[in-house]
């Protein structure tokens, strides 16, 4: 089960900036970029409710040209959990406690990610009385669900070609938007850690079927040969890292299944609790009992052999 | 970067396959080992047709070797194994 919440979030505090020039170029025009500074993680206790929260991703920024300073709050959401009304004040709950603790202003940003429902969540939490407004609390709301892959297509941005795999796709353009998502991670020619933390995050939330998988085989194939190339790259790693737990567990497994016939061969019988040490020792350590195997006797030297490792 | 969140990605489990099958199959050497133990050098001709061997024979094969004196037995119970059936791969095993 993948964490969601912390995928979303080590993509967020890898491409910050790219994340503020793609979803609020205002804000990017007064940040300074070389500022950021990561706060770690700012744990309120819910004094009411005594639950502990944590604010999940606050950024400390310098105005560009300036010396004084300000926090980007950025709260993913995986899913709509709270009573209509519940997230707005949450986010209120944040801001007041980030101002308290730091007096510096803060710029408040939910950014949902779930894929239902897709009705829209405010971005405005109230506290007003028959006469009087006496708060409007205003907070940002990216709400993935409800943005369109096109519009994102040609912007070249890391956290585009992430975030493009969960803008509320119809069944028909997972195959398409997984293979731009991967283009465009493709172009931008990032170091191997990026781009692996892209292109996982992009099979995370785009994980084919058979079917779909030889709709997308047949679609990179449509590709330019030196682009498709670029593209497969992409999978090169997984797969080898992959191969290489493989192997070693296919070792592993083979290993254990002819020793255990040996065994059993050998000592007539094999106790259960033989058996379950057996299937739990290294290749070499089998690799060694096998050998050593060839000289037992008897049950008992088994179990001595066991002993010493 | 911080803290990788651990993924297994689509082509991560595809690698795993891959990986399984290859490290089956590598199980080839622990029965040379053992067959060396047991009957000492083999040559070059007789290690090829160890290896040639599917998995389920290379295990019948561990099985026999217990009772192995000498090279001999080794050629004799080869000559004795049906030719190799073609086609039918092993099922996949789940990662």
């Amino acid at each position: 089960m993948t964490d969601h919440d912390r995928l979303f979030k080590e993509l967020l505090r890898t491409f910050f900036v790219e994340f503020v020039e793609l979803f609020l170029p205002q804000v990017s025009a007064y940040l300074e970029p070389d500022s950021l500074v990561f706060l770690d993680k700012e744990i309120f206790t819910d004094v009411v409710a005594g639950e502990r929260h944590t604010a999940d991703l606050v950024v400390k920024a310098r105005f560009r040209g300036h010396q004084s300073c300000f926090l980007i709050h950025t709260e993913p959401q995986a899913a709509r959990r709270q009573r209509r009304g519940k997230f707005g004040e949450r986010m209120f709950d944040y801001f007041a406690r980030l101002t308290a603790t730091h007096r510096l202003p803060v710029y408040p940003i939910a950014l949902l990610t779930y894929d239902r429902p897709r009705d829209p969540e405010p971005d405005v939490w109230q506290v007003k009385f028959p006469d009087k407004v006496v708060l409007e609390f205003r907070y940002t709301v990216i709400q993935l669900n409800r943005l369109n892959w096109r519009d994102y297509l040609k912007q070249d941005n890391p956290v585009a070609g992430a975030l493009m795999a969960k803008m509320g796709l119809a069944d028909d353009e997972r195959v398409p938007v997984k293979k731009e998502c991967l283009r465009m991670i493709a172009r931008l020619r990032l170091d191997p850690a990026r781009t692996r933390l892209l292109t996982g995050f992009v099979d995370t939330y785009l994980r084919l079927t058979a079917s779909e998988q030889e709709r997308f085989s047949r679609e990179l194939k449509a590709l330019p040969e030196r682009e498709r190339e670029e593209v497969m790259e992409l999978t090169t790693s997984w797969k080898e890292e992959g191969i290489q737990i493989g192997l070693q567990q296919g070792r592993q497994e083979e290993a254990v299944s002819i020793l255990l016939r040996m065994l059993r061969r050998r000592l007539g019988s094999l106790s259960l609790r033989a058996e379950a040490r057996v299937r739990k020792l290294t290749v070499s350590q089998l690799e060694q009992l096998g050998e050593a195997l060839l000289d037992f006797e008897k049950a008992s030297d088994l179990t001595a052999w066991l002993r010493r490792q | 970067m911080g803290k990788v969140v651990e993924l297994t990605t689509s082509w991560k489990e595809e690698g795993i396959q891959i990986g399984l099958q290859q490290g089956i199959k590598r199980e080839a050497d622990l029965i040379l080992r053992l067959l060396k133990r047991r009957v000492g050098k083999l040559d070059e001709a007789v290690c090829q047709r160890v290896r040639a061997l599917s998995v389920t024979t290379l295990e019948s094969l561990g099985e026999a070797l217990l009772d192995f004196t000498g090279p001999a037995d080794l050629l004799r119970w080869l000559d004795q194994q049906p030719p190799r059936s073609t086609g039918k791969p092993r099922p996949k095993r789940k990662a």
